[in-house]
């Protein structure tokens, strides 16, 4: 699965446009973590106990993304975009979606 | 002596924290302020734009590049941020940190390119959001397309 978030894909052509696909996946912090972050927080800086679990997270909303362009029996997702946004007790959206088309490479 | 100490110890603690802490937040910003422009330094020339291709460069492929990095802003700058909503302005300490953390993030998404062999980033996007509630916590995402 090619994922661009450009409108075309350099070396390939466009043959069929099959529809907009997305995934979205919302994940809470554990405590253990939140505590670890509030003490660094003390002094300021990268929090990478979050910064693994949003990066984490939000693979997961493109896998579900990619599962969804494959049952449309596409082979690439173009003009990809991410949101985040933070929901009710501090728990994070993280929402994917694109188009799913199917590509042929041009020397094919 | 002694009775000074006694009494002046609880009120002067908290006061003895705060700079302490101020003083360890600040050395660690700079560290990673001179680290970045090590890094950015390392990179330099490698092309990265947020338009959709590269004038004058034709490509054989793309694929999804990105990087994150969430980002404490610390209690002291949000009490000292606080203060300064009392009069408005420019709040000096959140500017320096978001400034840091969208560096980073830029900074590894085009580590990310490099190490997959990419000639430029097309197509770059940055999206920052609030992520820790009621706390300061920010978190800058960056990602655009590699070409090569």
């Amino acid at each position: 699965m090619l994922l661009v978030n450009t409108e075309t894909i350099p070396g390939h052509t466009i043959i069929e446009a099959r529809g907009l696909v997305s995934g979205n996946t919302i994940r809470a912090k554990h405590l253990g973590r939140d505590i670890g972050a509030g003490l660094k927080n003390l002094v300021g800086g990268e929090l990478t106990g979050y910064t693994e679990l949003l990066n984490e997270s939000r693979q997961e909303a493109t896998q579900r993304m990619i599962d969804n362009a494959m049952a449309m029996q596409a082979n690439a997702i173009v003009n990809v975009r991410f949101t985040t946004s933070a929901v009710a007790g501090g728990a994070a959206e993280l929402y994917a979606y694109g188009t799913a088309v199917v590509v042929q490479p041009n020397d094919a | 002596m002694g009775d000074i100490i006694a009494i002046s110890l609880p009120i002067l603690l908290p006061f003895i924290l705060y700079v302490a802490l101020s003083v360890i937040g600040v050395v660690l910003e700079r560290n990673h302020e001179k680290q970045l422009d090590e890094r950015e330094a390392k990179v330099g020339g490698f092309p990265i734009l947020d338009l959709d291709n590269v004038p004058g460069m034709t490509s054989e492929s793309g694929k999804l590049v990105s990087g994150n990095v969430v980002m404490g802003t610390g209690y002291l700058k949000q009490l000292t941020a606080s203060f300064r909503t009392l009069v408005g302005g420019e709040v000096k300490g959140y500017q320096r940190v978001l400034d840091r953390a969208r560096r980073e993030a830029q900074l590894r998404m085009v580590e990310s390119a490099l190490a997959e062999g990419a000639h430029a980033i097309v197509n770059v996007r940055f999206e920052t959001s609030d992520v820790g509630g009621v706390k300061p916590f920010s978190e800058v995402f960056c990602y655009g397309t590699m070409v090569r």
